[in-house]
């Protein structure tokens, strides 16, 4: 197992290096930021200025060096947009994001197991093919239409909720319940079909003719043993739940990374977006060895692979 | 002899599987009804799509501004003229709907077909390779895993700009190794097979191989993920569209019309609705003909396992 965490600590640099190559190869295709920053009137003394505090003036791969170097340090370069160094301004938001993906991803935990748990306790009755029915079809749902529709009735018809920003706690409500129909169905779905898949294994039935009741049995033996498929979804489904944050960020008007990326490729802000990105794949990734860890301390079958 | 059925059973089990007990049986195509009905559903849309100058009402590019912002017909101040409304520009919503079919179909397709290709390739070589290719290819896999999916389009269409031809290179890209994880996966354990061993001790070549052996395998589970994979294809289209970078913006695609609707809430609710309205039906269609392919394919995958 410490041979296992040790290579998978090993390839996070060769992994994050890759992810460096990636966002540079991308953002160096979009242009010059320099034409677009200088307006026209500008003299040829401050395009060299700036074309050499970007480095653009080196060759490729020179830039890409620099460009990892700089990374070595945590230097991701100054904002083109607002004079202070990239990185500080990504962390400044990055709080608002990890609020709301948190909160999305708590509700979709809470609910999605809850549910999950009573479809497949009420296995083949209403309720489960209800609550089945509608996670298949949120599944097929672009789930930022949620928010949408969400907006209509609550800020819209009913009055009761603000249409976006952020502030307290009504300012949040939305945009969570959108971020965790992301991942909502999944679970509901997952949940359900391994807590069914377990009421048949052995130690349910010897638990049972233990004496247990059925709703002991179900919270603490089954249900500890469904988490890691669960975990394992939302190993992979990381990614998603930030790309969600992103696209939500934008319903709401939330103050957050994705917010900030968007604008910062509208005005050609390199810096600011490499951060960004970077930032994020090192949160992803990190998230992700965590989950595997987490699996192996919950489940020692796994610990044993 | 009983020994070379038993073999042949565990070892082909695409075919044993047809050789086995009628209640093991895979259920034939037309007891399965969410295959029937996806692909109703799917044959429907694909219709529309074609058909598109036919069916639709107005021209969807038309603009009148004495038309502005008219409500569906079961609406109030709604009209038979404009079924299901119209939008800013006093463009008919349906004619319009009707024609974004084509390019949300076309872009979910063939971004599709381009991540499938480069994701089975990269997934069978690196499968059947093993060793260094294997592991220069999976773990880019692993590292383009660390960057959002949507992240990595938005970066990519701020790069190269909004077009079809680009969209569907930028979707197909971004989605390569949900294939090639599976592909190799299967294509590793398909290469300790002994028929795959029997035909390499054969002097058959890699490609020989890999044509004959290896993809007639992989090709059921290849086209459940694929036909799954449109669905998010169009999904993504969407997000994308709606951040200002799908087709530039007169063009009638689904994305489009629910952007264009999200920013026009208050007056306009019904743009944005029936938009979502129709990227759904599609979408469920297709995960519905999707899911009921894999059940048919493995009826172990079935939603409740009994």
């Amino acid at each position: 197992m410490g041979r296992y965490i040790a290579r998978r600590l090993a390839l996070l640099p060769l992994s994050l290096l890759l992810v460096a190559l990636i966002t540079f190869v991308i953002l160096r295709l979009t242009g010059n930021p320099v034409e677009i920053f200088l307006d026209v009137n500008s003299t040829p003394e401050q395009i060299a200025e700036l074309t050499a505090r970007l480095h653009l003036d080196e060759p490729i791969p020179v830039q890409f060096f620099i460009f990892l170097r700089d990374l070595m340090t945590g230097d991701f370069g100054e904002s083109l947009q607002f004079n202070a160094p990239a990185a500080g301004i990504v962390l400044e938001r990055l709080g608002a994001t990890l609020t709301l993906a948190s909160t999305g991803l708590g509700l979709a935990m809470t609910l999605g197991i809850g549910l999950g748990l009573v479809c497949a306790v009420q296995r083949d009755r209403a309720a489960d093919f209800v609550i089945t029915s509608v996670a298949v079809a949120g599944q097929s749902m672009p789930s930022f239409w949620l928010g949408i529709l969400l907006i209509q009735l609550f800020a819209l018809k009913l009055g009761w909720l603000p249409t976006s920003g952020a502030g307290g706690i009504q300012h949040i409500i939305m945009p969570a319940f959108t971020i965790s129909a992301f991942l909502l169905p999944n679970i509901i779905l997952i949940t359900r079909a391994s807590v069914l898949d377990l009421s048949h294994e052995q130690f349910v039935v010897a638990a049972r003719s233990k004496g247990l009741s059925r709703g002991r049995v179900l919270i603490t033996h089954i249900l500890p043993n469904a988490f890691n498929p669960i975990l394992s979804f939302l190993g992979i489904q990381i990614g998603a739940l930030i790309g969600g944050s992103i696209i939500t960020e934008t319903i709401f008007a939330w103050p957050g990374v994705g917010r900030l990326i968007l604008n910062s490729i509208a005005h050609r802000d390199v810096p600011v977006v490499e951060a960004a990105v970077l930032i994020i794949a090192v949160g992803i990734a990190l998230t992700n060895l965590a989950v595997d860890l987490l699996q192996m301390l919950i489940d020692p079958r796994v610990r044993r692979q | 002899m009983s020994d070379v059925t038993q073999a042949r059973r565990v070892w082909l089990p695409w075919r044993a599987r047809a050789a086995a007990p009628a209640r093991l049986r895979a259920p034939s195509f037309g007891k399965n009804f969410k295959i029937g009905l996806g692909a109703g559903i799917i044959l429907a849309m694909i219709l529309t799509a074609i058909f598109a100058p036919f069916i639709a009402p107005y021209d969807p590019y038309q603009q009148s501004l004495a038309m502005r912002l008219k409500p569906p017909a079961w609406m109030e101040g709604g009209s038979a003229r404009n079924w299901l409304g119209t939008d800013t520009y006093g463009r008919d919503l349906l004619s319009r709907l009707i024609y974004g079919a084509r390019l949300s179909i076309l872009v979910g397709v063939a971004s599709m077909l381009l991540s499938c290709v480069i994701g089975t390739t990269a997934g069978l070589v690196a499968g059947y390779k093993g060793g260094r290719v294997e592991q220069v290819i999976m773990r880019l896999a692993d590292a383009q895993m660390a960057i959002p999916e949507i992240l990595l389009a938005i970066l990519m269409v701020a790069a190269i700009g909004g077009s079809a031809t680009n969209l569907i290179l930028v979707l197909g890209v971004s989605r390569w190794m949900v294939y090639a994880r599976v592909i190799f996966g299967l294509t590793r354990s398909l290469k300790q097979r002994p028929f795959v061993e029997a035909a390499t001790l054969f002097g058959g070549s890699d490609r020989y191989i890999i044509r004959r052996h290896i993809l007639p395998q992989i090709i059921p589970v290849l086209t459940v993920v694929a036909t799954l994979q449109v669905a998010q294809m169009v999904l993504q289209e969407t997000a994308l569209s709606y951040l200002g970078l799908g087709l530039p913006n007169p063009t009638a695609t689904w994305g489009n019309i629910l952007a264009e609707g999200s920013s026009r809430l208050f007056v306009a609710p019904w743009i944005a609705d029936l938009a979502g309205v129709a990227i759904i039906l599609l979408v469920w269609g297709i995960n519905m003909f999707g899911n009921g392919l894999r059940e048919h394919i493995d009826p172990q995958s079935r939603l409740a396992p009994r």
